[in-house]
């Protein structure tokens, strides 16, 4: 019976990673970024690590949606960086592609981490293709 | 209204703050643990937390679309049909998902870590030697080959998956869904 705790304490010590510290994320507001259609969208934010440890964390966006109904399964093409020293700042930019085909309209959705709680509400406005770049 | 925002805070998730030594805790832990669990457990728990990773990522906008490719492929059936047949299903759902990506992101910081040196001073660590016995001629292997080996395993992994995603027709927008319009703005 002791045996059979002791193997079942083990077991449970190793399944649920002893003690694994974890991380979470805090954030308020909305991200809000402006993206042409068949170009890309650029998130930027800082990133404040408050962790007395780095973090690895590869941001990545929900699906995001339409008032009027689209769906948009958006594809990162670059990320400035997924490793977040300890105690320090970092800026974060994420490029989107816009596909061609999606309607122009203002996408919401999340930026988020796997495995990592919280995420900051994402919001795209996706303009027309021929619009001309900001100066 | 929104507010616009331009930073994100990363903080401990629980009463155990993210340090070099609780990092270190967990990866001791682990190996010490290792010692006296079955090499099924240890293997069935983390299959099943990839597989739970597996299930958060598909939650994504980047996981929905090679899930939905994958399936849509001969790797779809034939895993399924694996999995089945081998009693993979089986064997899988009853172990405890290791957290799998946790373990990774504290094992990661120790190799960063600035104070790790601090942190190796009074480590209880189990002689594997005693416990394992001799397995084979003592071959050296370096940390960094892991690390290296980590590196090439993965980067084979999103090759084969990358390709065979880019060659699957997955829509990326979808039209709107007349009963879909009332749904959750969410991923």
């Amino acid at each position: 019976m002791s045996d059979d705790l002791t193997g079942w304490l083990h077991d449970l010590v190793w399944s649920i990673g002893p003690v694994a510290p974890g991380s979470a994320i805090a954030a308020q507001g909305i991200a809000a970024t402006v993206g042409k259609s068949g170009g890309t969208a650029v998130v930027d934010v800082e990133v404040v690590n408050e962790q007395q440890a780095a973090v690895a964390a590869v941001f990545q966006p929900g699906v995001m949606r339409s008032d009027d109904g689209h769906v948009w399964y958006p594809r990162v093409v670059a990320r400035s960086t997924s490793l977040f020293p300890a105690l320090e700042s970092r800026r974060l930019t994420i490029e989107i592609a816009v596909p061609s085909t999606l309607p122009p309209s203002s996408y919401r959705g999340t930026l988020g981490v796997l495995a990592i709680g919280g995420h900051l509400a994402l919001e795209v406005e996706v303009v027309d293709g021929e619009l001309r770049d900001s100066p | 209204m929104s507010i616009e925002i331009d930073s994100i805070t990363l903080r401990d998730s629980g009463p155990v703050p993210r340090t070099t030594s609780s990092a270190l805790s967990s990866l001791l832990a682990r190996l010490n643990t290792l010692h006296v669990i079955s090499g099924t457990h240890a293997l069935g728990s983390l299959v099943a937390g990839l597989a739970s990773l597996g299930r958060e990522a598909s939650a994504t906008a980047e996981g929905a679309l090679v899930r939905e490719a994958l399936l849509s492929t001969r790797i779809g059936s034939n895993g399924e049909a694996l999995w089945s047949v081998l009693g993979m299903d089986d064997a899988s759902s009853i172990f405890p998902p290791s957290p799998v990506l946790d373990d990774l992101r504290n094992d990661l910081s120790l190799l960063v870590a600035h104070d790790l040196d601090a942190a190796l001073v009074d480590i209880d660590l189990i002689e594997p030697a005693e416990s394992l016995g001799p397995l084979r001629e003592p071959s050296r292997v370096e940390c960094i080959d892991l690390v290296v080996g980590m590196w090439a395993y993965s980067t084979e992994i999103t090759g084969i998956i990358n390709e065979v995603v880019a060659a699957t027709a997955v829509d990326r927008v979808r039209a709107p869904d007349p009963s879909d319009l009332s749904g959750p703005v969410l991923r």
